[in-house]
């Protein structure tokens, strides 16, 4: 047994060394396919800088002093000397270290896209369980009838919905921002209260969607396996229903959905554009974006970075813990 | 049992919540605006665009204040940091005199100093400010940068000369920008200005000054007390809060959590005039519409520099017929609800006294457009139901800006009337930022776009025809008696010459109307009725806010 340990550790290990090497290489691949793109693309990031207000000697200043009159190669070389150095450059746009700019809007995605994917999880499995317990009853048909029109509602039209119900003609939640213009007068209590209000319907129009997918798959998945023979050689053998539930249906069901919840975590991180955008939300979606319009490369670059980070490390995390729930699966990833 | 507390919990939890919702709003007096994108910089070196500069002015004060003369149609300006001014007899200096009671927000002394300083930053090429390159008047080194042992004569702590070059014809616009704390700037290094933390940290002699700024939330402006114009019934706190989504910015003047927008698309004014407690007003605007026809050869513009007739738009005969076979009434009634008026100059209507009455926009007369085609040689010789000209049949492709609802509703307009001319066009959306980088590069025969004409009137930028200096001369315009009564406009200081020449000019473009020039858009401003003393003018809507009182 102890052999068998040993060598499952060691497996781990050069798991984690091989994924670290790869995450790296694909992180370069991903900055380099990015700075090439960005250059070929069409639009000038010195755009607004051309104007009838603005001298035309103005323009070709600020071109020289983002280098964009250097060669590509050169450029590009430039490029990766900083990045070695942890110096992704300065924003075109808001003047300022991309990585500061990113500090500023990063702990709002990361803490605002952890609580949605809890909160999508967590429903998903909650409607699951119970759709699968009320199998054929009017209660399952409801929630599968349900969650296909919810799947099929764009999210910024579930947001303009939410606010026009719940903000304009039930006025329980604020239609938009991450707190009150009064926010600095709450007291703690207060402060939390006022997030939370806030968030209910941004969190709403993020989770939906998800907790819909997460339904969806496992609702499926815990059916397919009841079905499976073993689950009926069990039960032929008398074991009661809540034991094969809790040891066998349920970690069957859930080990394919750790891969989805960690795809589906790291898109979160990357930003959610559509809600921050009408419910007014500081986040990373809503800074890409921003940057792509504006040609600002270094941020665009920094942006994608750190998108493609955290998708990395969820990944990652994700097949770790399905390694942990079943060592048979280590091959697999 | 376990289930019954936890539904009491949460619905205690949701009725504290609605409770909590409807404690009184905005108790506090403040005015909350909001803005589609958050500011990059208050610093007035690099306030490019438009609420940039709107907000820094209350920060930071010029020498020159400006107010808009209604019944006149121009600026009236008046001194602000400065308490006056004289020219000298030959126009090439100016004396300047300082008010007495200029104080920074951080309390230190303002001086004479830091004028010269401003200029000399704006100046520098190091520093890359959004006024390089445009000091003309100035006298400067090759780099564009102002010799400031040549310009300024310090006479007093409060009063200094200010010379121009020899040939220059200065105005008072050539030394109005925002004045900058010399104190604040001192130990850093030129290159960074931009970068450094002064952006975010003002010092100003504004009325306001910036009390907190949350990236991407709000912008929050507090009463500066050391200002001149201070005064204690100014409103308390300005908020700026950063709404991107049009639809959230109505629902939340809707619901009273902002009171000042400006921009409310045209049909959406009978539905915020139903808004309780909210006023709209309709402002003539600055800003038109046009298509752009390329008139000259962009290819061999490109090559050679050399301005030579477009195959299609190159003929004054052809570009009237397009105006006069596309129907704009249509797209003023049916699209902006009436919140517009024709154009058929580049001078808007707010400009009184320099408007043509006589220049009149072409009727909408698909005969006489035909007419003129036919003229110009344009014929459907093949009997294809396209007009050709030496075996080239009339097709083209128009470039509208993406995302621009308006823009695509007239595109399709123009589509489907010139087709009934016999005219093939196929409209193209591009992303706006490739879309102006391509107008700007010549890189379009026909496209669909807007200026907004500077205040004060300035035409020179758009229609002089040497493109080099004047880039916004998009379409390539070309008429040299337009070109000498742009540059005399110049030299000029007498009114009456000066709105002459306007009237000739607009005589001119009219006759040969290098772009068929759409329709001026109303600008649309609601605001809540609680704000008293406000007047929304050309300058914009929050201009002199200092003066807003609050009702009780």
């Amino acid at each position: 047994m102890e052999i068998i340990g040993l060598k499952g550790k060691n497996l781990l290990n050069n798991l984690i060394i091989k994924r670290i090497l790869s995450s790296v290489l694909i992180l370069i691949l991903l900055i380099s396919l990015i700075f090439f793109l960005l250059r070929l693309a069409p639009g000038n990031p010195v755009q607004k800088f051309v104007s009838p207000a603005l001298s035309p000697k103005l323009a070709e200043k600020v071109r020289t002093s983002f280098s964009l009159n250097k060669p590509v190669t050169r450029q590009y070389i430039d490029f990766v000397k900083n990045i070695v150095t942890g110096n992704f450059g300065i924003s075109y746009q808001q003047h300022k270290p991309v990585v500061d700019v990113i500090k500023e809007y990063l702990p709002f995605t990361v803490i605002f896209s952890f609580i949605s994917f809890l909160i999508q999880i967590g429903f998903g499995f909650l409607f699951a369980f119970y759709a699968f317990k009320n199998k054929g009853k009017f209660s399952d048909e409801l929630l599968s009838k349900l969650s296909l029109i919810l799947y099929s509602i764009p999210a910024f039209v579930l947001g303009i919905l939410l606010i026009y119900l719940f903000s304009v003609t039930i006025p329980l939640f604020p239609s938009a921002d991450l707190r009150s213009v009064d926010f600095d007068d709450l007291t703690l209590i207060g402060k939390i209260f006022d997030y939370v209000k806030h968030l209910i319907l941004p969190l709403a129009t993020l989770s939906i969607p998800g907790i819909v997918i997460y339904y969806k798959y496992l609702r499926e998945n815990l059916d397919s396996v009841n079905n499976k023979t073993f689950i009926n050689h069990l039960r032929i053998n008398g074991f009661d229903e809540k034991t094969i539930l809790k040891k066998h249906i349920i970690p069957n069901t859930i080990g394919p959905l750790i891969s989805v919840a960690g795809i589906e975590l790291g898109l979160l991180l990357s930003g959610a554009l559509i809600t921050e955008v009408i419910f007014s939300l500081p986040g990373m979606g809503r800074l890409t974006v921003g940057a792509i319009l504006n040609r600002d490369y270094p941020l665009i670059i920094g942006c994608t970075f750190i998108a493609g980070l955290l998708v990395i490390i969820t990944n990652f995390l994700a097949d770790i813990i399905r390694y942990k729930l079943d060592k048979r699966m280590l091959k697999g990833i | 049992m376990k289930k019954k507390i936890i539904l009491l919990f949460i619905i205690s939890l949701f009725l504290f919540l609605f409770s909590s919702c409807q404690s009184k709003k905005n108790v506090k007096k403040r005015v909350i605006f909001s803005i589609s994108s958050d500011l990059s910089t208050l610093n007035p070196l690099y306030t490019f665009n438009l609420n940039e500069g709107r907000i820094s002015e209350l920060i930071y004060l010029g020498l020159v204040g400006h107010r808009w003369d209604e019944s006149k149609g121009d600026l009236k300006s008046y001194p602000l940091l400065a308490k006056y001014w004289s020219w000298s007899k030959d126009h090439k200096s100016i004396g300047i005199k300082l008010r007495p009671d200029l104080l920074w927000s951080d309390s230190t002394k303002f001086r004479v100093d830091d004028i010269v300083f401003s200029f000399d930053a704006y100046s520098d090429p190091q520093v890359k400010s959004r006024f390089y390159g445009t000091f003309d008047n100035f006298i400067t080194d090759k780099d564009a940068h102002i010799n400031l042992k040549k310009t300024f004569d310090i006479i007093s702590d409060d009063s200094l000369v200010i010379h121009f070059k020899k040939n220059s014809h200065p105005k008072l616009v050539d030394i109005d920008m925002p004045i900058l704390p010399k104190h604040v700037f001192k130990g850093i290094k030129r290159t960074n200005y931009s970068t450094s933390k002064i952006n975010f940290n003002t010092v100003g002699t504004g009325p306001y000054l910036l009390k907190n700024w949350l990236k991407n939330e709000k912008i929050v402006l507090a009463p500066n007390k050391n200002s001149f114009l201070y005064n204690s019934a100014m409103i308390p706190e300005l908020i700026f809060k950063i709404i991107p989504d049009y639809n959230s910015r109505i629902i939340q003047l809707q619901k009273g959590e902002i009171d000042f927008l400006d921009e409310v698309r045209a049909d959406d004014i009978n539905k915020v005039k139903s808004f309780k407690n909210i006023k709209v007003v309709l402002q003539k605007s600055r800003t038109y519409d046009y298509v752009g026809w390329s008139n000259i050869d962009r290819e061999k513009y490109r090559k050679s520099k050399v301005l030579k007739p477009n195959k299609f738009f190159g003929d004054p005969q052809v570009r009237r017929a397009l105006t006069m076979g596309i129907d704009r009434k249509i797209i003023i009634d049916e699209f902006l609800q009436g919140a517009a008026e024709l154009a058929c100059s580049p001078v808007s209507p707010i400009f009184k006294y320099a408007v043509n009455k006589n220049v009149k926009p072409y009727k909408y007369d698909k005969t006489e457009a035909l007419k003129l085609l036919h003229k110009a040689g344009w014929k459907d010789s093949d009997e294809d139901g396209i007009l050709d000209k030496q075996g080239k049949p009339f097709s083209f492709t128009l470039y509208i800006p993406a995302g621009n609802p308006r823009r695509k509703f007239t595109s399709n307009i123009i589509k489907s009337n010139l087709k009934e001319l016999g005219i093939d066009v196929n409209v193209q959306s591009v992303e706006p930022s490739v879309f102006f980088d391509n107008m700007f590069q010549k890189k379009y025969d026909a496209w669909v776009a807007g200026w907004t004409v500077p205040i004060p009137l300035e035409l020179k930028p758009f229609w002089h025809s040497d493109l080099e200096k004047n880039i916004a001369n998009c379409v390539g315009y070309k008429n040299s008696k337009v070109d000498s009564l742009l540059d005399a406009i110049e030299k000029l200081s007498g009114e009456k010459e000066i709105v002459n020449d306007y009237y000739k000019i607009q005589e001119q473009i009219h006759k040969d109307e290098p772009v068929t020039f759409l329709f001026w858009i109303d600008n649309i401003t609601a605001f809540n009725s609680k704000i008293k003393n406000i007047h929304v003018n050309p300058l914009g809507g929050i201009q002199h806010c200092w003066e807003w009182r609050l009702s009780d």
